[in-house]
């Protein structure tokens, strides 16, 4: 059969479904990629086929703007100021031009997305996919399944589902320009996504409006190979911290000078895969902190005992199916969700990123390393997190669903 | 599970492998890919995970050499010399590279490379220890990481070529070596005779020659190297496509008097056909200006492309060819090289599209034989009838299934 996919503007709102793409290829579907073009490249160098011809949105751009309406109605919870939307430098809220920007970013939505949804559907008008998977961000191909009268699965990339109640989530988009209603198919709502994938272990199970269908997590982090490192003598301690935390929410939001001190007073070794940039910008380092070039988490991880990161479901994920217990320090509403939510199976400590400190962040990490009830409740998930039907399993329902 | 796949310094090699390792990976086995730093991006490209430790040799450089083998022992068919194997340029006379001094002054360092490539094979897989090795016959070091991790060795065929041509097609893919060389890794010699399993694309028609090894079929599922898919390949062409593509390095290897483009291009120039043509930027430079009918496209994956097209012209790589089949479309190879020429006859044995070599072939045979190609339906027939047997194959999600098993998991 023909599987279209159709994915949003980061990578780590698709990722999760990179390892279904593969089922699906090599199972003897066709699969394609539509994508916004800022995608096509990140797609291709997964081995699946992209279609570059989704809207760019621009998720920087939205995403500082949601901050600055947030500082604007009084709910930014951080001490120092939103960055500005187009410069990202620390907007100035007495002269910034507010009506100007939301301006802005109303025409951005309106003009790429209705771009998008008529891409997706005249894309399938004319391939005829058999059924439709997207992530729950991307719901051109959710319109695209409507038009056609065929399934559409959505895909989670971790533990915020399709309907959320909580108002600071942002689970589904909204159809601002009422393309739904022009093509005639039912409302863009939770209900709307009747199915829904959904990679997390039962204990996490975000609230869906439609049919979950579980699936293993399986991790795909990005191009790359694994690095060779020989056998730590203390137990090993990975740092992940994603750029785009200081892009989104300042340069105060980069903790990891804060991390790797805080870590510098405990007896552990500290592997920090980062940008030769971004370590350089670090200053010499404490001895026992070996600094890797990028690579995917998931080949990091053997060997670790714990890791730290800033809350970004791709981390959390794949630390969970990994069996380890994790510290997040979150920044912005998603990710103190996704903290909030691991927090309470115990297999995870959450500490407010802007409110961390070396000692609450060394106190964190040591009570995650000498205490039993993390580690063990973080191998509890990890084994729910197996015990799904893997992406291969799932190609079956897939083809049953589409008739 | 662990799979490990080694593969050899040719991306074409082991593209076909790339579905099953995707299958491998979705059902939740770990894969690495042991290769030559050479093939780390095109590993990484398919979304597989490389380990770039091997000491691969340069193929162009090999095949270079292999063809003056044969050319000193009377085997070269074409009517030029082969390039020198070290210059690659062109010769004049077979004694401008002398072979025993070659051989004499580089064994060491030859054999050294190999040595060294052989011992990061088996370090990786005494640290990583694999459930079960996949390689393709060129791979000696799958071979050899299979016999030190005793696992089982799966060989996995590019095409149409087996490992156990007869010795007069003068084609042999697994490696020889001197007995007593894998001592050092407490491992018997490895041969052909040492292959096991064969994982066999091709359809049964075509079963190639693989002696007394278990054949694991498999659907061949066209995977081509990294490319999006233009939009314009969802509307049916107004007249029936003809895809041309050559080999990325056939001038690196048989010289450029075996550049043949230029003549299919021009034998197909005029026919009432939407010629579209996929080549690397070298070759679009080298052809110079083309007919105002040609679309061209730079490094097109021909797995999208070929299911739109009515006929393909090809060099005979097992690439092209497989994909061909694979999308029944009927195809014309012109062909430089023994092991092309081999796959190029049997598809045309099969009925499904004509050989020629590429030396004898004038514009009006290439132009000849894509018109009968094209015309007579009996070759589209025929490229039905042989997708039909690729299809009937298990994918390569059931052969992973199979794989597993036999690997104890």
């Amino acid at each position: 059969m023909r599987v279209l996919f159709t994915v949003s503007g980061w990578p780590a709102h698709w990722f999760p479904m990179v390892p279904l793409g593969w089922a699906l290829g090599a199972a003897g579907h066709e699969v394609r990629v539509a994508c916004p073009p800022a995608q096509a490249a990140a797609v291709a160098s997964t081995g699946l086929t992209p279609v570059p011809i989704l809207g760019d949105l621009d998720m920087a751009f939205q995403s500082r703007f949601a901050n600055l309406w947030a500082a604007r109605a009084g709910t930014w919870p951080y001490p120092w100021p939103p960055l500005h939307p187009v410069t990202g430098e620390p907007a100035d809220l007495s002269t910034l031009d507010f009506e100007e920007l939301a301006g802005q970013a109303k025409r951005r939505v309106a003009v790429e997305s209705r771009r998008g949804f008529d891409a997706a559907v005249g894309y399938a008008r004319k391939w005829r996919p058999n059924i439709v998977v997207h992530d729950r961000l991307s719901a051109d191909g959710l319109l695209a399944a409507l038009v056609l009268g065929v399934p559409a699965v959505a895909s989670l990339w971790g533990p915020v589902g399709t309907a959320e109640t909580e108002p600071q989530l942002y689970p589904i988009p909204v159809d601002y320009t009422n393309t739904f209603g022009r093509y005639g198919v039912r409302p863009l709502t939770p209900e709307a996504m009747a199915h829904v994938l959904d990679p997390c272990p039962p204990a996490l199970a975000p609230p869906v409006a439609g049919t979950r269908m579980p699936v293993r997590y399986v991790p795909y982090n990005g191009p790359g190979g694994a690095a060779d490192l020989p056998p730590a003598d203390r137990p090993r301690v990975c740092v992940v911290w994603s750029n785009s935390m200081s892009r989104m929410y300042g340069s105060a939001a980069y903790l990891v000078p804060t991390i790797v001190a805080a870590l510098s007073t405990l007896d552990v070794e500290v592997v920090l895969p980062a940008h030769r940039d971004d370590v350089a910008a670090l200053g010499p380092l404490p001895p026992g902190v070996r600094v890797l070039d990028q690579a995917p988490l998931h080949l990091l991880l053997p060997g670790c005992a714990a890791v730290v990161h800033h809350g970004g479901a791709g981390c959390a994920m794949t630390t969970a199916v990994a069996g380890l217990p994790q510290l997040m320090l979150p920044f912005g509403e998603e990710q103190d969700a996704i903290a909030r939510r691991f927090a309470g199976t115990g297999a995870a400590t959450n500490l407010a990123g802007h409110l961390a400190t070396v000692d609450s962040i060394g106190a964190a990490v040591r009570d995650l390393l000498d205490k039993p009830a993390p580690r063990d409740a973080a191998r509890q998930i990890a084994d729910e997190m197996r015990a799904a039907p893997t992406p291969a399993r799932l190609v079956a329902d897939l083809v049953a669903l589409a008739g | 599970m662990k799979v490990l796949f080694a593969v050899s310094s040719w991306a074409g090699h082991w593209f076909p492998m790339v579905p099953l390792a995707w299958a491998l990976q979705s059902a939740g086995h770990e894969v690495r890919v042991l290769c030559a730093p050479s093939q780390e991006p095109a590993a990484s490209a398919a979304g597989l995970t490389p380990v770039p430790a091997l000491h691969g040799m340069d193929m162009v450089f090999l095949s270079r050499l292999r063809y003056q083998w044969d050319a000193q022992a009377g085997n070269w068919p074409y009517p030029w010399l082969p390039l020198h194997p070290v210059t690659g340029e062109e010769m004049r006379s077979l004694d401008e590279f002398d072979f025993g001094r070659y051989v004499t002054e580089h064994t060491a360092d030859t054999f050294g490379a190999l040595v060294r490539s052989f011992d990061a094979a088996a370090a990786f897989t005494k640290a990583w220890r694999p459930d079960l090795v996949v390689h393709d016959p060129l791979s000696t070091e799958g071979q050899l990481a299979a016999a030190i991790a005793k696992v089982p060795a799966v060989v996995h065929l590019w095409g149409l070529t087996g490992t156990h041509e007869p010795p007069e097609s003068n084609v042999s893919l697994v490696p020889e070596y001197p007995p007593g060389t894998f001592a050092k890794w407490k491992v018997r010699d490895l041969n052909r005779d040492r292959v096991t399993h064969v994982i066999d694309p091709c359809p049964a028609e075509l079963a190639p020659p693989i002696g007394d090894a278990r054949r694991l079929p498999v659907r061949y599922v066209a995977y081509n190297g990294p490319g999006e898919s233009p939009t314009w390949l969802l509307d049916p062409p107004a007249r029936p496509r003809v895809c041309l593509v050559w080999g990325t390095s056939t001038t690196a290897m048989s010289g450029p008097r075996s550049f043949a483009l230029p003549r299919i291009v021009e034998a197909v120039a005029d026919l009432d056909a939407e010629i579209v043509m996929t080549a690397t930027a070298e070759d679009l430079a080298r052809i110079g200006p083309l007919p105002d009918s040609v679309r061209v496209l730079e490094r097109f994956p021909l797995n999208l492309l070929l299911p739109t097209c009515s006929a393909v012209v090809h060099h005979g790589g097992a690439g092209c060819l497989m994909t061909a089949l694979a999308a029944g479309v009927p195809q014309v190879a012109v062909t430089y090289a023994i092991e092309q020429e081999l796959n190029g006859v049997r598809v045309a044995a099969a009925g499904a599209g004509a050989q020629l070599r590429g030396d004898l072939a004038d514009v009006d045979g290439i132009r000849a034989a894509v018109t009968e190609v094209l015309g007579k339906p009996g070759y589209a027939e025929a490229a039905d009838r042989l997708a039909g047997g690729v299809a009937a194959r298990p994918s390569p999600a059931e052969l992973a299934e199979q794989l597993v098993e036999m690997a104890g998991g």
